[in-house]
């Protein structure tokens, strides 16, 4: 099967990152230590994506960890991977500091912060197996162009919907029901191929 | 709660659009509200968070920098030994750290009031800004409440702007805090968006540079309180422009 190693690395880190979680529910700092030097790049790269801006990022990133020691006797394995509950976490406290802090910044935020092009993804503490990866590029490449580049310019950008009308000039009622035709399309894909 | 009921039918939509954070003002309340009291619907927005997950791995991991987990150190260690107040201080710090970024946020704010500063006394001629208009921008802690509040003490015209206020029952009320220390309550604020508010004469005294603004969650009946009830949730310091 393709990914075969993806696999394998993208569910030790899993069970791995499971068990630290439960051990910071239990308030254990070294637990926390742990999960900071095997996540930390990648938390920090979604902060620096999103916030555009190093400075904040870093202090993006502390009050992600400070609220991964608060939240994660929250954290339900049986629901949510624990590198997906981490990543939204960052990403959700990214976009928090940026609608605080930085809409009013500079344009080159924004397109720092929305750059469509694909990076690489690394080989390092993959979110998905590759396979999963592969089925939400090929449903989102199914969708058309202009809903696709929303969804990642929200996924990356933290935009509303009404700052996605904006910038694609069109009525909110517009962007809203092509985003909800999109999700229909996207779900169906996903799940039936 | 008398809340207006989202359709069932529209709640895959609305979880797939709380996962991306595209919903803003009364919806997205909603639908946080409805995330915490409705397991369906939370493991909804969960599925969509992992569906989506997967653009996760197209942001490159960049290094966190030198001493990053000493700050995080730090900031537990004081989190431990201190009070919820000091604990809420610890927290606040991250937000105003970035000095740049205050400083920044000032300047644009500034350069905003200037342009758009509506008041219904548009032919008083030109007024001296720098005794007029005050500012505050309050920061919170964990989920990151804030406000802007902008002051032009001259006609008692406040406008808040709110932000990721926590859905809870508990209504956000808005403090002065002048040099005394005493908290005198302005009124209830918006959990998100713009509210337009009128602070009384007495009171626009105490809206002075240094100043703190604050906001604390309260029972919405009874508002303006007399004291608050429980720690700020975000607070600042009065400037004026």
């Amino acid at each position: 099967m393709a990914g075969s190693s993806d696999s394998d690395t993208a569910s030790a880190d899993r069970a791995y990152l499971t068990g630290v979680l439960a051990d910071v529910a239990r308030k254990d700092q070294e637990a926390l230590h742990r999960l900071h030097e095997r996540t930390s790049a990648k938390l920090f790269g979604i902060c620096l994506r999103i916030s555009g801006e190093r400075q904040a990022a870093e202090d993006i990133l502390q009050n992600v960890y400070l609220k991964i020691w608060d939240r994660a006797e929250r954290f339900d394995p049986t629901r949510a991977s624990p590198i997906t509950w981490l990543a939204t976490i960052a990403r959700n406290t990214a976009i928090d500091w940026r609608r605080a802090n930085s809409r009013h910044l500079s344009a080159d935020t924004e397109d720092a912060a929305t750059g469509i092009a694909d990076d690489r993804p690394a080989a390092d503490m993959l979110i998905e197996q590759s396979q999963a990866s592969e089925r939400l590029h090929h449903c989102l490449d199914e969708l058309d162009e202009r809903p696709r580049s929303a969804i990642r310019a929200a996924f990356f950008g933290g935009f509303t919907y009404a700052e996605l009308a904006r910038r694609a000039d069109v009525p909110l009622g517009t962007m809203k029901s092509w985003m909800r035709r999109s999700f229909q399309r996207l779900k169906a894909c996903i799940e039936h191929g | 709660m008398a809340e207006p009921e989202i359709p069932r039918d529209e709640w895959e939509a609305l979880a797939a659009e709380l996962a991306l954070g595209l919903p803003e003002g009364e919806t997205r309340e909603q639908a946080l509200q409805l995330q915490r009291n409705d397991p369906a619907f939370a493991a909804e927005v969960v599925a969509w968070e992992e569906r989506f997950a997967p653009l996760f791995d197209e942001i490159a991991p960049v290094p966190a920098p030198p001493g990053h987990w000493q700050r995080i150190a730090a900031a537990l260690h004081g989190a431990a030994n201190d009070n919820d107040a000091q604990t809420l201080r610890q927290r606040l710090r991250w937000w105003q750290r970035g000095a740049i970024t205050s400083a920044a946020v000032a300047a644009i704010l500034l350069i905003f009031l200037t342009f758009t500063w509506q008041q219904p006394n548009r032919t008083i001629p030109a007024p001296r800004p720098a005794s007029l208009v005050t500012v505050a921008q309050l920061t919170g802690s964990d989920n990151g409440p804030s406000f802007i509040a902008r002051i032009n003490r001259q006609t008692g015209g406040m406008v808040v702007d709110s932000q990721d206020v926590p859905r809870e029952g508990l209504a956000p009320e808005l403090w002065v805090i002048p040099a005394d220390g005493t908290p005198h309550s302005l009124g209830l604020v918006a959990r998100t968006g713009r509210m337009h508010m009128h602070v009384p004469v007495p009171m626009r005294a105490m809206l002075r540079d240094g100043a703190t603004l604050a906001v604390t969650m309260e029972p919405a009946a009874g508002a303006p309180h007399a004291a608050p009830s429980s720690a700020p949730v975000a607070s600042g310091k009065i400037a004026t422009i």
